[in-house]
């Protein structure tokens, strides 16, 4: 069934245009490990790390989300290149040599790309501290730098390395995202808290990655502080739950850390940003009256 | 109203206690008892914060929104004198669900308190007045069926391009909230915004009882027995909005409480709109109330939606409708 399926023979344009996509391929493959000169992201995180590590001619375009100031910690370097829809045709438009996209981008135009000749590379999420470095390393190994990735993970090492230890008694916290979104001890946003010197209230509720806490459980830990990552302020249900009157009774005491969005979605050098904004909150607990 | 009928009292006792049960269940163990004797006093504690702020509100709004889809299908049933009328079928909550939607993704809900429910009637009342005018006064069943099912789609359909539009990056992935309704994590502020519109509507309604008791009896009849048909079908119409509006504009759209619970009531009561009314009222409230205490009770990684368990019940029971509608007919 499946052979003859193959063997009916494609039209014979489709089979020239094919035919001229790879030998384009092959011409572009022979060049791709001296540097790339048209790159080409479709994934946030992406975007940012081929701004930090590529030449500005380089980059080809950039997804559409990186203009976004909610999202993209780099929106405004990002305004100087045109963005890019998020299916094969328009990636195709800009005739990369080089695809950069994440592990949860769209597999069908992930796979269509690499079909028609296209290198893609997928970028995984940074689920630690030591993942964001691999990352950062990795994008500049692929755009020909590696010694510019070398030095931003030099940098956030030796930023890392003067955080205070972390105390005896850790203060307790949670990540409360729109919608009860947690994180846990084995993702950056969890390890973060953690260098910074907080507990993690998502432990005790039984959540190591990803889940959702209910609010019931949030008034019940009672966390000295909830640490929200608005993404824009646009009404939504999702939105509203963080708003609900339950947690004004759990705020009275807590405090609210609010860390932009756009510093927690990707990581990059900002991931020490944010540690160190966490850890300065832990010491204000001891200095000020709560 | 003429002899409440008896069945009002057990049915209310089973509300009553099926609503203590929906307050006692949550993620987190609670005490009942202490959780009220907390919530009384002075410093009210974690208890008392997770029943009165999360749990209490909760179980007020299913009973409510219920009760309103109810009464709503009742009042309907009687008026077009067709058993598959209802809120669902005539556009009302899909108007109502697309008007919400509006007001609260396009930042208009917060400028005035009274202005979401408004909104949600203003939306039931045109979806409904746009299927009634296509489908005529006397309208068959199929044809009532087809203006209803048109207008709920395109509302639905309206709805999920504003969704689309909408600012927040939520608002997509919020449409099965609204299309499957949803009455987690709500709050005391969201009952009292949906009490004032819901209550004007059932007392409209209810005061309908003995005008659609003479309904039954054919339109020429109850006319010549002082019945004003015009006004008596604004004035259902107005009223069921209003309690539609306000029930979707908190809930979503929850499917087929309206058309099933005055079937569920008409063997206790017989087939008088006036008596049917209270009753279906009642069964609304505690069919929503039973799905959203199931909707705790299976044990999944992500949450059911109520409507899909109000859904599992209602669409058998409207197919058992129609078959035995065709049934009728043949004979």
């Amino acid at each position: 069934m499946n052979a003859r399926v193959r063997r009916r023979r494609p039209p014979r344009r489709a089979r020239a245009l094919a035919c001229a996509l790879l030998a384009c391929a092959a011409l572009v493959g022979g060049r791709l490990y001296a540097a790339p000169a048209r790159v080409v992201s479709i994934n946030l995180c992406a975007d940012q790390l081929l701004l930090l590590t590529a030449d500005p001619g380089q980059v080809a375009a950039l997804s559409f989300l990186s203009h976004d100031p909610a999202g993209s910690r780099l929106h405004e370097r990002a305004r100087r290149f045109p963005t890019v829809g998020e299916f094969a045709e328009d990636v195709l438009q800009h005739a990369p040599d080089l695809v950069l996209a994440g592990t949860h981008t769209r597999p069908r135009t992930v796979r269509l790309l690499e079909r028609l000749g296209v290198a893609v590379e997928r970028l995984p999420i940074a689920e630690s501290v030591a993942h964001a470095f691999m990352n950062v390393e990795r994008v500049a190994a692929l755009v020909g730098h590696p010694g510019r990735g070398a030095a931003i993970v030099a940098d956030m090492r030796a930023r890392l390395d003067r955080l205070e230890p972390p105390p005896a008694a850790r203060p307790l916290a949670a990540i409360y995202d729109p919608n009860g979104y947690t994180a846990g001890r084995l993702t950056l946003r969890g390890q973060a808290m953690e260098l910074a010197g907080w507990r993690n209230a998502a432990t005790l509720a039984g959540i190591d990655a990803y889940g959702t806490m209910p609010l019931e459980t949030v008034v019940r830990l009672m966390p000295t502080a909830l640490i929200d990552s608005p993404y824009g302020d646009a009404w939504s249900r999702a939105r509203a739950l963080s708003l609900h009157p339950a947690l004004r009774g759990a705020r009275r005491a807590a405090r609210v850390i609010a860390i932009p969005g756009n510093m927690t979605i990707c990581a990059g050098p900002w991931t020490v940003d944010v540690i160190e904004i966490l850890q300065r909150e832990r010491l204000a607990l001891d200095a000020g009256p709560r | 109203m003429p002899g409440a009928p008896r069945v009002i009292v057990p049915l209310g006792v089973g509300l009553a206690a099926l609503f203590v049960v929906s307050l006692g269940l949550g993620p987190e163990p609670l005490p009942l008892l202490r959780a009220v004797r907390d919530a009384f006093g002075a410093e009210p504690s974690t208890l008392a914060v997770v029943l009165v702020e999360i749990r209490l509100p909760r179980a007020l709004i299913a009973a409510f929104a219920g009760a309103s889809l109810g009464l709503s299908g009742a009042a309907m049933q009687g008026l077009l004198r067709n058993p598959l009328a209802s809120p669902g079928l005539m556009g009302s909550t899909g108007g109502a669900a697309l008007f919400a939607v509006a007001v609260l993704y396009f930042g208009v809900g917060w400028y005035a308190f009274y202005v979401l429910p408004l909104a949600g009637m203003i939306g039931a009342l045109l979806a409904t007045a746009l299927v009634y005018l296509l489908a005529g006064r006397d309208a068959s069943i199929t044809t009532l069926i087809l203006a209803g099912v048109a207008v709920n789609a395109l509302a639905t359909a309206c709805m999920s391009l504003l969704l689309n539009f909408a600012p927040s990056p939520f608002a997509v992935r919020e449409l099965v909230l609204w299309t499957l309704g949803d009455i987690s994590d709500r709050a005391l502020p969201d009952f009292w915004l949906m009490l004032p519109t819901t209550l004007i509507g059932w007392a409209l309604m209810v005061g309908t009882g003995p005008q659609l008791d003479a309904l039954t009896l054919g339109e020429r009849t109850s006319v010549s027995m002082g019945v004003n048909l015009a006004r008596l079908r604004w004035r259902v119409f107005i009223a069921v909005s209003l309690a539609v509006g306000a029930a979707v504009s908190t809930t979503g759209m929850i499917g087929f409480v309206g058309l099933v619970a005055p079937h569920l009531a008409r063997p206790w009561v017989g087939h008088e709109p006036g008596r049917l009314l209270p009753v279906a009222a009642l069964a609304g409230a505690l069919m929503v109330l039973a799905a959203d205490v199931c909707v705790r009770l299976i044990p999944t990684q992500t949450t059911i939606r109520i409507g899909v368990l109000t859904a599992l019940v209602g669409a058998p029971f409207f197919l058992h409708l129609i078959l035995r509608g065709r049934r009728e007919y043949v004979t």
